[in-house]
């Protein structure tokens, strides 16, 4: 696996990575603009990069099917509040099961979206699952292509990370 | 006689189809979103809901107590939005149902169409979509 360090948008991207992860940044911009009203912007890539951090609360979602791997949604405590306050109305004071729901409802509603643009059938998606803590730390299946996206939203950064195994030809 | 019949019949439809004696069931596994949707249901008059966190607790929930109304998500745990819709058309029910869900392929669309979805809302949504369905089965 190599490790590349991140790029701005698109700079170094072969034109098949911009194909593939097409359908993430639209959806991920689309999920925050129609849900929560934020408009959020792609700031970056980074590509297999084992050392990317990831924020305090990541929503997980498995892929099966033709091709197999994750999708996760890595945002700070902060910003999950902040996400929670907009679908409730009324602000946690915590990491509360809302705010943990909230995590794994936009997880869910990225990967699900995405992966209906792929334009690959016969995909399937698990139920979303949530990790919070600082500094924990996820495995990928081995042999996974992992692609990082980090978005700027107005409560603070986030990333979007695609996690397959299968690609075969497309990367 | 038969326009008086015919308003007086317009009147009781309207009536039953108002959203204060209308009972809604609400099937999600993600409290947040169920929460999204009764909001949306409270603001076109909507306040007895019933709420099922999977799709079994649906199928149990409506047949302890039937409702004029049934939003569910599609991928649940137990059993399906889309077990929930045939169960329930299996039991001869012709309840409208929304299927609010990210699944977007015009082959599920289809699928749940024919399993006896009345309507269908792709996830994301904005709140003007949500009340805008929810508008064609309650009536203010």
């Amino acid at each position: 696996m190599s490790t590349t360090t991140p790029r701005p948008p698109s700079s170094g991207l072969s034109e098949a990575q911009k194909r593939f992860l097409a359908p993430f940044i639209k959806c991920t911009k689309d999920v925050f603009s129609r849900m929560l009203r934020w408009d959020v912007d792609l700031v970056g890539f980074a590509t297999n990069d084992s050392t990317a951090s990831r924020h305090d609360c990541s929503g997980i979602v498995g892929v099966s099917g033709s091709i197999r791997g994750s999708v996760v949604v890595s945002i700070s405590s902060e910003m999950a509040i902040a996400a929670a306050e907009s679908f409730l109305g009324e602000r946690p004071d915590s990491i509360t099961a809302e705010v943990i729901d909230t995590v794994g409802e936009l997880t869910n509603m990225i990967g699900g979206s995405s992966k209906d643009k792929m334009g690959i059938d016969g995909i399937a998606l698990g139920l979303p699952t949530v990790v919070v803590g600082k500094d924990h730390s996820i495995s990928f299946d081995q042999g996974a292509h992992v692609e990082m996206l980090r978005f700027q939203s107005p409560h603070g950064p986030f990333t979007v990370e695609i996690a397959i195994v299968g690609l075969g030809n497309l990367l | 006689m038969a326009g008086f019949l015919q308003v007086l019949r317009e009147i009781i439809v309207t009536e039953l189809r108002t959203g204060e004696h209308m009972k809604v069931l609400v099937a999600d596994d993600s409290g947040i979103m169920r929460k999204i949707i009764i909001r949306s249901l409270n603001a076109v008059g909507v306040d007895e809901i019933v709420e099922a966190a999977d799709g079994q607790e649906a199928i149990d929930a409506y047949k302890n107590e039937p409702v004029d109304l049934i939003l569910t998500d599609w991928n649940m745990p137990n059993k399906s939005g889309l077990d929930v819709v045939t169960e329930i058309r299996a039991m001869g029910s012709s309840v409208p149902i929304i299927m609010v869900t990210t699944e977007a392929q015009k082959s599920q669309v289809i699928a749940a169409i024919q399993a006896g979805v009345n309507d269908y809302l792709t996830k994301p949504f904005e709140a003007d979509d949500l009340r805008a369905k929810l508008d064609k089965f309650v009536t203010a």
